[in-house]
C-alpha cells in the first residue's frame, strides 16, 4: 500500500475521481469537470447491468439444465425473494446438482472438484447435501488460500508472513474484526516479513525509512513522509470502511464531489488529515539495511504540515497542504483517541467498532460470492445514501442494489462475532446464491439489482492457473522459501511464480524469471490478476488475449502433454474405455457429464488417431471451451 | 444479444474480419458507440517521414552524466574511454563501441536538455507509455499513445493487414502493465509479447506446434458444435468469448505471424537475447513483415523497475548487472537494429526500413550527479537525455546543455523557454508518422478534451511546450 498505489488506484479501477487542477480551472470549464466525476462514476456502476448482459449473450454455452424449485433458506432469501415478489421481478430457479457443486467448489475454494466428488454429488440422496457440502469446504485449506489471496489483492501486499498468517486466520474462523484490528495496529517489528500483521503498513514505513540513506535533498522520499500516511490511511479506508478517500486527500469534497458522492462532499481535506494523524507520529527505524531489522518508535513530528510537506509534489498530483498541525480523529464520527493510549490502537477500535466496518466487510464477500457487489466498486460506498428510511434529497438515488438485505447482513456480521465463515455460509446456503444462470424468458437490465439470475463471472487468473494444474493432474513446483509448494494459491504473491533472485542491496534487481513463471503471470494478468502494484481489479470480462494465451501458452500446452502420472497419463494407463475416458476428461474440467452427442463426438475423436495424441487434443480443447473459464 | 454483440463491436462484419485480432488486452465493451470527434487546432506540420515507429522504453532511467550527456565529475570511472564524437558531445567507448565503431552513431541525434517530472517509476513509465502524466480523474480513458498512433494509422489498414498496428513487448510483466486503449475503440489495444516465451510458441520453425494447432481448433470446433455453439452463428448468435477465440485463432495462423518469430540462435546472439535484444529482433521482424504493425514499443521489465535503476554499485562490476553491463547490452542490441532495418528495403524505393522508422530511446527520468551511500545513483527530475534516430531523423543534432554535472539544464536548445519533455518526443513520434500532433478529441467519456499533446499536466506547476522536437529539417 505504498502511495502511488494509492496513486494509481484512483486511475485504474475505482469510481470516485478526483482533480487537482480544479483549483486553477477558470468556471467555465467547472462543467466539464463535474461531468468528468459523474461520467467516471457510471461506468462503474453499471457493473449489475454488464454481468447481467455478458451472462445473458453466455446462455447458448452454458449448460441447460432443468431448474429447481426455489425455496428460501434464511433471511437473505426473505430478502431477495420478497422484494421479487413485491415487485413482480421473474427469476430463474435453483441450478442443477452438477452447477451448484462447480460453483461452490470456484467460490470456496478456487478449484474444480474431482470426478469422483462429482459423481458422489449427483448420486447422494441427502437432502441437506448441498448444506453439507458447504460445510465442508469453508475452514480447508484450499478455503485458507483462496480468500486470503483475496485479501492480500485487496491490502496490495506480497508480504509472506501476511499470507500465512491471514490464511490461518480465515480457516480458524478468527473474529475479523480482531484480525483487522491486528493489522491497523501492529507492533514492534523485529524483522522483515516476521511479523505478519507488519505485512500491509511496513512497506510505506520501509520506503520513507529510507529517507535517511537519500543523498539528494529533493529525493522524492524525503519530501513525502506526510503522503505515505495519507496513502495509509486512503489504503485502510478502502478496504475496512469501503470508502474512497483520494479525493479528500487533496481538496474538499465540496465543489468537487456534488455529482458524486453526497457523504464526501460534506468531507473537508483537514478531517482527513486527522484521519491519517493517527500514523502521524509513527517512525520505523531501521536497525539493518539488509535484513530489514527495525524498531518502531514515536520519534516522528506528527501531522505536522508546515514543514513537513510545503513541496508541489508532481508525481502524486497532490496539492501542498496549509502548514497546521493536526490531531487525530476518525473520519466518520470525529472520535478522538483516548489520551494515553496508541493512537493507532484506538483507531482500530473506533474502525472495526462502525457499523461501516461491517458493511464494507460483507459487501465485499458478497461481491465476491454474487458477482455483483451491494455497492460497485467495493471501495465506493456513499454513506449519506445507504438509509432507505432516510432517503437522499431528490435527484439522489439509494446507493446499494438491496440496501435493507446489506443492514441486515452487516447487523448479523455484527451479532455472530465477525465471523466471516459464518458470513460465506449463509450466503452460500441461500437459494438467493443458488439460482441458475439459465434465465427464461427476456432479460432485462433492471433485473439486475435484484439478483433474479446467477451473474456468470470469467474466472480469476490464479483460478484459471491452479485448475490448469488441476484438470491436467500436473502440478506446479513452486520454489517458495525453500518449500516446493504446488499451487498459485499456495504462494504469497502472485509475482512470487518466479523465484526471487535478489542481487544485495536497497533497491534489487530482480530475476529474468523462468518461462513458465513469465507465462503464467501474463496468463493471469490477462485474467486481471494485479500485480498488487495497483489495486485488485475484480474485472468480469472475456477478451482475445486470453484466448491467445489459453490457445498456446507453455504453461498450458507443456500441461497437455502427457507426463508421468498425468491425469491423462493415468487415465491411458487404465483399461477405460473410450467413452469412459470422455466421461472423466468432462467431469474433469467441466465438472459435468457430457450430454450423448459429446459422448459420440469426442469417442470418434479419440479413435481417429493416435489415441494418446488425441485424448491431449480432446483435453486442450475442453480447456478452451468457454465453460472452462466460467463460473457461472 | 445482438445488442450486446453491437455494444462489443460497433463495426459490422466484414470489418471485424478485416480487423481479426486486434480486439485485445481491453475491455469486451466499446465504451462509447458514437464517432470521435477530432479536431485540430493549431498549425502545427507533422514532418510524414516516416512510415513506422519504435520507441525503446530503458526501464529504470539510464543515467545520463555516464552515457548520453558525458561530463567528468569525481565519481566518474577512469575507465571509460571518451571519444569526441561531434563538437562537445563525447560518448563512452567503453560503453557504447559498437554503435561507434559502425558509423551508426552518426545516424543518430540527442536531446540532452530533457525534463522529468516524475520521479518514481511507476508514474514515470506511465508517462513513457501515454504521453502525459497522470491524472487521476481520467487515466481511466487514457490511451497509450500506441494506440492513438493506432487510431491514426486506422485508414491506412490494407486488407491484408493482420497484426495489430500496435504490438508492445514484455509490458505485461513491467509494474505499469499495458495500458489499454481508453476511450479509443479496443481494437487500438496493444498486443503485447512476452519474450520469454513467444518464441517457444509462435517460432514458425515449429511446423508440428502449428500442425497441432490446427488440429486442436478442429477438435474445439466439432466439441462446440454439438454443444449448441457453431462457427456458422458467427456474426449472428454468438459468445463474445467466441468471437475472441476466433479472432486470436486468426492471428496465430497468419503464416507472417510465424515468420516474426522464426528468429535463429545465431541472429538472437547477435542482438544479446535478453528482454532487450529479443524485444528488438521482435521488433524488426514484425515491420520487415509489414503484416500491418506500424508501431512496436519496447519494454524491458526486472523487479519491477527496470534493469537501468542502478540505485547502488552503478559501477561495481562485481554485481551480475551494472552499467557496464547494461549499456554494453543495449549497445549491442541497438546496434543490430539499425543495421538490420538500415540493409532492409523500405516501402519507398531508394529507402531502408531505418529511413522509413523513427526510433526513440529513453528512460523515464534522470539520475542524481551524486552518488548515495551505496555508490548508486537515485532518481532525478532536472535533466536527461533521449536519443532519436531513423525515420526522417537528421543525424549528428544536439539539442541542449547542461552543466558541468548534469545537475541543471543551462540552455533547452530550442525555440521554448520550457525544456522539452517525454510528451515532446511522443509529438516528435506524431509527427513523422504524419500525425497533426495538436489534434485533440473533444467528446470523450469524461467530456475533458483529450489532448494529443497536452499543455498543462495536472498537478505539475511547468507547462509543456505543444510542440515536437525538430529534428527533421
Amino acid at each position: 500500500m505504498r502511495w502511488w498505489k494509492a496513486a494509481f488506484a484512483t486511475c485504474l479501477s475505482v469510481g470516485l475521481t478526483f482533480t487537482v487542477l480544479a483549483q486553477q480551472i477558470p468556471p467555465s470549464q467547472q462543467e466539464a469537470i463535474d461531468k468528468a466525476h459523474v461520467d467516471i462514476l457510471k461506468t462503474e456502476t453499471d457493473k449489475a447491468a454488464e454481468a447481467g448482459r455478458l451472462t445473458d449473450a453466455l446462455s447458448d454455452v452454458l449448460p441447460r439444465a432443468v431448474p429447481g424449485p426455489v425455496v428460501r433458506k434464511n433471511y437473505i432469501d426473505e430478502h431477495i425473494f420478497g422484494r421479487m415478489e413485491r415487485d413482480r421481478i421473474p427469476h430463474t430457479g435453483l441450478a442443477s446438482d452438477e452447477e451448484f457443486l462447480r460453483r461452490v467448489y470456484l467460490d470456496a475454494t478456487g478449484l474444480l472438484p474431482e470426478p469422483q466428488t462429482v459423481r458422489e454429488f449427483l448420486a447422494s440422496k441427502d437432502p441437506n447435501k448441498r448444506d453439507r457440502l458447504i460445510d465442508s469446504l469453508i475452514g480447508t485449506d484450499e478455503f485458507g488460500e483462496q480468500w486470503a489471496w483475496l485479501w492480500a489483492d485487496l491490502l496490495q501486499t506480497h508480504n509472506a508472513g501476511f499470507s500465512y498468517w491471514f490464511k490461518r486466520g480465515l480457516m480458524l474462523d478468527r473474529p475479523y474484526n480482531e484480525m483487522a484490528k491486528e493489522i491497523l495496529s501492529a507492533g514492534v517489528m523485529k524483522a522483515s516479513g516476521s511479523n505478519p500483521v507488519w505485512a500491509v503498513t511496513s512497506e510505506p514505513l520501509h520506503v520513507s525509512a529510507r529517507a535517511l540513506v537519500a543523498t539528494d535533498p529533493e529525493n522524492y522520499f524525503v519530501l513525502n513522509r506526510l503522503d505515505f500516511m495519507d496513502a495509509m490511511a486512503i489504503g485502510f479506508g478502502r478496504t475496512f470502511l469501503g470508502i474512497n478517500m483520494d479525493c479528500i486527500s487533496c481538496h474538499d469534497g465540496a465543489r468537487h464531489l456534488e455529482p458524486l458522492n453526497l457523504y464526501l462532499t460534506g468531507k473537508k481535506r483537514s478531517e482527513f488529515h486527522q484521519q491519517a494523524a493517527f500514523w502521524a507520529r509513527l517512525n520505523m527505524a531501521p536497525l539493518n539495511m539488509t535484513t530489514g531489522n527495525a524498531v518502531l518508535n514515536d520519534a516522528n513530528p506528527g501531522y505536522v504540515t508546515n514543514a513537513d510537506a510545503p513541496y508541489h509534489t508532481a508525481a502524486e498530483s497532490r496539492f501542498p497542504r496549509d502548514g497546521k498541525t493536526y490531531e487525530p480523529a476518525f473520519i466518520l464520527t470525529g472520535e478522538k483517541p483516548r489520551p494515553g493510549l496508541d493512537p493507532r490502537k484506538e483507531l482500530a477500535r473506533l474502525m472495526t467498532s462502525h457499523i461501516q466496518f461491517s458493511r464494507a466487510t460483507v459487501n465485499i464477500v458478497w461481491g465476491r460470492l454474487m458477482t455483483v457487489g451491494f455497492v460497485e466498486p467495493y471501495d465506493g460506498f456513499d454513506l449519506a445514501r445507504l438509509d432507505p428510511d432516510k432517503p437522499p434529497p431528490q435527484g439522489w438515488a439509494l446507493q446499494p442494489t438491496n440496501p435493507w438485505l446489506l443492514e441486515a447482513m452487516a447487523k448479523d456480521f455484527q451479532a455472530h462475532n465477525y465471523s466471516l465463515h459464518h458470513l460465506i455460509k449463509s450466503i452460500m446456503k441461500s437459494s438467493a446464491y443458488q439460482l441458475s444462470a439459465q434465465f427464461p424468458g427476456e432479460w432485462k437490465d433492471a433485473y439486475a439489482p435484484y439478483y433474479a439470475r446467477r451473474f456468470a463471472r470469467v474466472i480469476s487468473g490464479p483460478e484459471v492457473a491452479d485448475n490448469l494444474a488441476h484438470v491436467t493432474g500436473v502440478p506446479y513446483d513452486f520454489n517458495w522459501a525453500g518449500k516446493g509448494t504446488k499451487r498459485v494459491k499456495q504462494l504469497s504473491s502472485p509475482i512470487d511464480v518466479n523465484p526471487p533472485q535478489r542481487v544485495g542491496g536497497v533497491n534489487d534487481l530482480g530475476g529474468e524469471g523462468t518461462i513458465e513463471g513469465n507465462s503464467i503471470r501474463a496468463l493471469m494478468q490477462s485474467f486481471f490478476q494485479s500485480t498488487r502494484e495497483t489495486p485488485a481489479l475484480l474485472t468480469n470480462r472475456p477478451s482475445a488475449v486470453q484466448a491467445m494465451l489459453m490457445m498456446t501458452a507453455p504453461t498450458v500446452i507443456d500441461r497437455i502433454a502427457t507426463k508421468p502420472d498425468s491425469r491423462l497419463q493415468r487415465l491411458l494407463a487404465s483399461s477405460k474405455t473410450d467413452p469412459e475416458l470422455v466421461e472423466e476428461l468432462f467431469l474433469s474440467t467441466l465438472s459435468r457429464r457430457p450430454n450423448p452427442q459429446e459422448i459420440e463426438v469426442a469417442t470418434k475423436i479419440l479413435q481417429e488417431g493416435d489415441r494418446r495424441q488425441r485424448a491431449e487434443d480432446l483435453q486442450w480443447a475442453l480447456v478452451n471451451t468457454v465453460e472452462f473459464l466460467l463460473n457461472h | 444479444m445482438n445488442d450486446y454483440l453491437n455494444l462489443l463491436f460497433p463495426l459490422g462484419r466484414r470489418e471485424l474480419l478485416k480487423w481479426a485480432g486486434l480486439v485485445a488486452a481491453g475491455t469486451i465493451a466499446e465504451p462509447l458507440v458514437r464517432p470521435l470527434e477530432v479536431r485540430a487546432q493549431g498549425r502545427s506540420k507533422p514532418a510524414g517521414t516516416a512510415r513506422n515507429a519504435i520507441m525503446i522504453e530503458m526501464s529504470g532511467a539510464i543515467s545520463p552524466m555516464d552515457c548520453w550527456d558525458l561530463k567528468e565529475t569525481k565519481t566518474t570511472p577512469k575507465d571509460l574511454d571518451p571519444q569526441k564524437i561531434w563538437n562537445d558531445f563525447y560518448l563512452s567507448k567503453t560503453f557504447f563501441p559498437k554503435l561507434i565503431d559502425s558509423g551508426l552513431i552518426n545516424r543518430c541525434s540527442f536531446v540532452r536538455s530533457m525534463l522529468g517530472r516524475e520521479l518514481i517509476h511507476l508514474t514515470g513509465q506511465y508517462r513513457v507509455q501515454t504521453g502525459r502524466s497522470i491524472n487521476p480523474a481520467v487515466a481511466k480513458e487514457i490511451p497509450g499513445f500506441g494506440s492513438v498512433i493506432a487510431y491514426e494509422l486506422e485508414s491506412q489498414r490494407r486488407e491484408t493487414d493482420t497484426l495489430p498496428t500496435y504490438m508492445s513487448t514484455n509490458l505485461s510483466r513491467n509494474s505499469t502493465g499495458l495500458i489499454g486503449a481508453g476511450f479509443l475503440p479496443n481494437r487500438c489495444t496493444g498486443v503485447d509479447l512476452d519474450t520469454s516465451f513467444v518464441f517457444n510458441v509462435f517460432g514458425g520453425g515449429d511446423a508440428a506446434a502449428r500442425e497441432q494447432l490446427e488440429r486442436r481448433w478442429l477438435v474445439r470446433k466439432r466439441l462446440s458444435e454439438v454443444s449448441g455453439i457453431s462457427d456458422a452463428q458467427l456474426g449472428e448468435q454468438v459468445s463474445p468469448f467466441e468471437v475472441f477465440y476466433n479472432y486470436a485463432y486468426h492471428i496465430v495462423t497468419d503464416p507472417r505471424w510465424a515468420t516474426v518469430f522464426d528468429v535463429s540462435d545465431a541472429e538472437r546472439d547477435r542482438y544479446g537475447r535478453g528482454q532487450l535484444g529479443d524485444g528488438l529482433v521482435l521488433a524488426k521482424n514484425l515491420l520487415k513483415a509489414d503484416a500491418g504493425t506500424r508501431f512496436v514499443y519496447i519494454s524491458e521489465s526486472i523487479g519491477g523497475n527496470g534493469p537501468w535503476d542502478f540505485h547502488a554499485g552503478i559501477y561495481d562490476k562485481a554485481r551480475p548487472q551494472n552499467l557496464y553491463t547494461k549499456s554494453l547490452e543495449w549497445d549491442r542490441a541497438f546496434t543490430a537494429l539499425l543495421q538490420d532495418l538500415d540493409a532492409a528495403p523500405g516501402r519507398e524505393a531508394g529507402k531502408s526500413l531505418l529511413d522509413e522508422t523513427i526510433i526513440v530511446s529513453t528512460g523515464e527520468f534522470g539520475r542524481t550527479p551524486n552518488f548515495n551511500t551505496g555508490h548508486g545513483r537515485d532518481h532525478y527530475d532536472k535533466t536527461f537525455t533521449s536519443l532519436l534516430v531513423g525515420g526522417g531523423i537528421k543525424g549528428q543534432r544536439v539539442i541542449g546543455r547542461t552543466n558541468e554535472d548534469c545537475s541543471a539544464c543551462i540552455d533547452p536548445g530550442w525555440n521554448h523557454r520550457e525544456q522539452p519533455q517525454i510528451d515532446n518526443l511522443v509529438a516528435t513520434i506524431y509527427s513523422a508518422l504524419g500525425i497533426d500532433w495538436r489534434k485533440k478529441i473533444e467528446n470523450t467519456p469524461s467530456g475533458r478534451a483529450y489532448h494529443y499533446v497536452q499543455s498543462a499536466p495536472i498537478g505539475s506547476n511547468t507547462l509543456v511546450a505543444q510542440d515536437h522536437i525538430d529534428l527533421f529539417t
